[in-house]
């Protein structure tokens, strides 16, 4: 909506009280996303409706989940991220399958899944979420189980059970755990609605093709479920992207509220499942559920999620200074690089495995790479002096030796004359420091000073 | 050519000899599968050295099969295996580091290697401006005829690297730190040298999966978007190097032995190099340079 648009729906007298001098400049800041229009304590009844109608995300926020471990779903705003971000990184689950009887596997199952995290870049990531996926003879107490099993290892729930029965004998359970329950077609919806209301957890709906699926949606949410999923699974890659981003643009470019719902698909277990479902987590499927456990599988997937939920405008980054691997003492060697959290944590653990303890160095240089940050002017003599002075480096340690990335071998003088350190140049990709610091250290041992001046 | 045409642009390369199909890439009128007709030809392109590469995964060099000594044995292998749109010859051996070959000596190389293997090519240098810009412009002559993607311009050898491929009709690979700004102005500026800006292919400097995708994922979207908006000078089609940065990452250099909580190595770094080669076809790419032929297989086989 435009400013004049809003404006016309607030009652124009100037009062101030939602802090702005004019209801006019308050309708612009609505327009312009800094002032939410639940600000204005005298919107009328059908303002209300309009304004905090059109202030939600095109694809709305989903919860489920039992309140220890909410799961939030949904919110997003945009079909390219580099216009914002995208908001909820993609969800990762793994199904375990409950046949009935059989508890201590579901158990294993459970806490394998739980296992599945991964360290990178300063972050864990992985697998956050177990799909209980029920078999014909699954009983109540089963699903009761599984539940408290993923409470208790703090993974998100989610509940595949299309018997009435036994969801009405465990509905106390659903209610706490709040499970997105998945497979809700065409002939269940009634059913499911019923308890969707009662229970709060919200539903996946299921159907065909993409303009079944917002129709399935309509119907639900005229039944009073609005907690929603569309789920998107069964075909080719190519076909499956093609479905996403068609509910996509329909919710954002459209405004087609039936189409703004987190978006979920279901990948098998081999290796070309874990591609499509890459593909389908580059556009737009918040939740991706894979029937393995194997890490070599999860760990690329998980790696793309991060990749993809990551704001493309603002890098992330590590604090500037002087950063300890492995308990260095102040004679330790002292390597420098940049403040970019790529860069950093690829030349981290690569110091930790040499097991040689040193210091990193990190320059401020705003989030860019050695090479980036060189070519702009941010990785210099004086931006590593800077970096030396900031840190006490010259107070904390004894080492007046810099060990510089190999790429930027060029400003080697340059560190030298702005720092009155000395300088070697290290090797140009990070593989290469465990040998290099393994050299370094044994060059170091009593016998072998090494002093050129 | 019209400046109003909002899609990307077209560039041939190949199919210049008689018998050997022309690949075209490019032309999308849309973000790629972003309706039921856009259905982007996404070309798989396979990476040859013209030496043996020393430091590569045991899992990678199996996968390959076949002897890495000789350039044609090596793409024949990957021929047989994944039957690629496309052939990259990198010739790291002008690297003094490794067998310090003369530009002559290059030419000699190239020139063997293109009359075994008929596929559309791709040729680079060993990643030194300098030395590309000595070494690229005499391969270019002695592959007159092919109509290869040659490379790689930047901003410091554009003109040499831009007047070969004017003068023995290659196509030329422009390669930017991602940046959009900086590719539009590479394109003009090799437009300039008199090279038409549909004999160019950017590359907005590919980065592995987790060092650096989100960046270049998004400045791909955003030139595609440029392209829809009638921009010539960013409406060229874009490859990627997926191998290369794959194989440098230590997920797909660790073994399971090192990373034990990381799973099997090759099941790992193959996915490692699949599902960037995925992502980046979604930002836009229309080349996508592999170095595992498990990897492109994977790719294929999805994007059908
Ligand atoms: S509080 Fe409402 S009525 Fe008062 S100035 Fe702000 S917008 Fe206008």
């Amino acid at each position: 909506m435009t400013g004049l648009e809003i404006y016309a729906l607030l009652p124009q007298t100037n009062c101030k009280d939602c802090g702005k001098p004019t209801c006019l400049a308050f309708a612009l800041g609505i327009a312009s996303g800094q002032e939410v229009a639940s600000d204005c304590p005298h919107l009328s009844d059908e303002a209300k409706d309009v304004l905090l109608e059109s202030s939600l995300p095109p694809v709305l926020r989903v919860t489920a989940g039992p309140e220890a471990a909410p799961l939030e779903l949904g919110g997003e705003k945009e079909i390219y991220r580099h216009e914002s971000k995208f908001v909820q990184p993609t969800v990762l689950a793994v199904s375990v399958p409950v046949e009935g009887g059989d508890q201590a596997e579901v158990t294993s199952r459970v806490e394998e899944i739980k296992a599945l995290t991964f360290e990178r870049i300063g972050e864990e990531i992985g697998v956050t979420a177990a799909a209980f996926m029920c078999g014909q003879g699954a009983t109540a107490e089963d699903v009761r189980h599984g539940l408290q099993l993923a409470e208790d290892a703090g993974l998100a729930p989610l509940l595949l059970c299309t018997d009435a029965d036994v969801l009405a004998e465990c509905e106390d359970a659903l209610k706490r755990s709040k499970p997105v329950l998945l497979g809700v077609d065409e002939s269940r919806l009634d059913a499911f609605t019923k308890l969707g209301k009662q229970t709060e957890a919200p539903l996946t709906l299921v159907a065909p093709e993409v303009d079944g699926l917002v129709k399935l949606a309509d119907s639900a949410k005229e039944a009073g479920c609005e907690n929603l999923l569309l789920e998107v699974s069964g075909c080719g890659a190519l076909d499956l992207v093609t479905n996403l981003t068609a509910l996509r643009r329909r919710a954002v470019e459209d405004g087609d509220r039936s189409a703004g719902y987190p978006l979920l698909t279901k990948a098998g277990s081999e290796p070309l499942d874990i591609l499509r479902a890459a593909a389908a987590l580059c556009r737009y499927a918040g939740l991706v559920i894979v029937d393995s456990t194997d890490p070599a599988l999860l760990f690329p997937l998980a790696a793309l999620v991060q990749s993809i939920y990551a704001d493309p405008q603002a890098p992330a980054t590590v604090e500037a200074g002087l950063h300890a691997v492995g308990d260095p003492g102040p004679d330790a060697p002292v390597l420098v690089t940049t403040d970019f959290a790529l860069t950093y944590y690829s030349v981290e653990p690569e110091v930790e495995a040499a097991k040689v303890p040193a210091w990193i160095l990190v320059t401020d240089s705003e989030g860019q790479s050695v090479l980036t940050a060189w070519a702009a002017g941010q990785f210099e003599g004086s931006t590593i002096a800077k970096a030396i002075n900031e840190s006490k480096a010259e107070e904390r340690l004894e080492t007046r030796e810099l060990v510089l990335p190999g790429q930027v071998a060029v400003i080697q003088g340059d560190v030298e004359d702005e720092t009155g350190w000395s300088v070697r140049v290290g090797p140009r990709e990070a593989t290469g420091i465990p040998g290099f610091l393994r050299e370094l250290a044994e060059a170091k041992t009593p016998e072998g000073s090494a002093s050129d001046g | 050519m019209s400046a109003s045409t909002k899609q990307e642009l077209t560039v041939t390369i190949g199919g210049a000899d008689d018998g050997e199909q022309p690949l075209t890439l490019g032309g999308a009128a849309d973000i790629p599968l972003g309706s039921p007709e856009e259905r982007p030809d996404v070309a798989v392109c396979m990476e040859v050295w013209d030496t043996a590469p020393g430091d590569w995964p045991g899992c990678l060099t199996e996968d390959i099969g076949g002897s890495l000594d000789d350039p044609v044995e090596w793409a024949k292998a990957l021929i047989d295996k994944v039957d690629p749109d496309a052939i990259c010859l990198r010739l790291a051996g002008s690297d003094p580091a490794l067998e310090g070959r003369s530009p002559e000596e290059c030419a000699e190389v190239a020139k063997r290697f293109a009359g075994e293997i008929d596929l559309p090519l791709v040729v680079v240098g060993d990643g030194s401006a300098d030395r590309e810009t000595e070494v690229i412009p005499v391969v270019a002559e002695a592959l007159a005829g092919r109509r290869c993607l040659i490379g790689t311009a930047e901003e410091r050898n554009y003109r040499t690297l831009a007047t070969a491929a004017q003068a023995f009709d290659h196509c030329l690979l422009a390669e930017t730190p991602i940046d959009m700004n900086l590719a539009k102005q590479l394109n003009i500026l090799i437009e300039d040298t008199g090279l038409p800006l549909d004999r160019i292919v950017m590359h907005h400097l590919t980065s592995g999966l987790g060092y650096g995708l989100e960046y270049t994922y998004s400045i791909m979207e955003r030139s595609r978007q440029a392209a829809l908006r009638g921009d010539d000078k960013l409406a060229q089609p874009m490859a990627v190097f997926i191998g290369p940065e794959t194989w440098r990452t230590k997920e797909a250099r660790a073994s399971a032995d090192d990373q034990p909580e990381w799973g099997d190595q090759s099941t790992r770094a193959t996915l490692w190099e699949s599902v960037a080669a995925a992502a980046y076809a979604l930002a836009g790419a229309s080349l996508l340079v592999f170095r595992s032929p498990s990897a492109a297989c994977q790719f294929r086989q999805v994007w059908d």
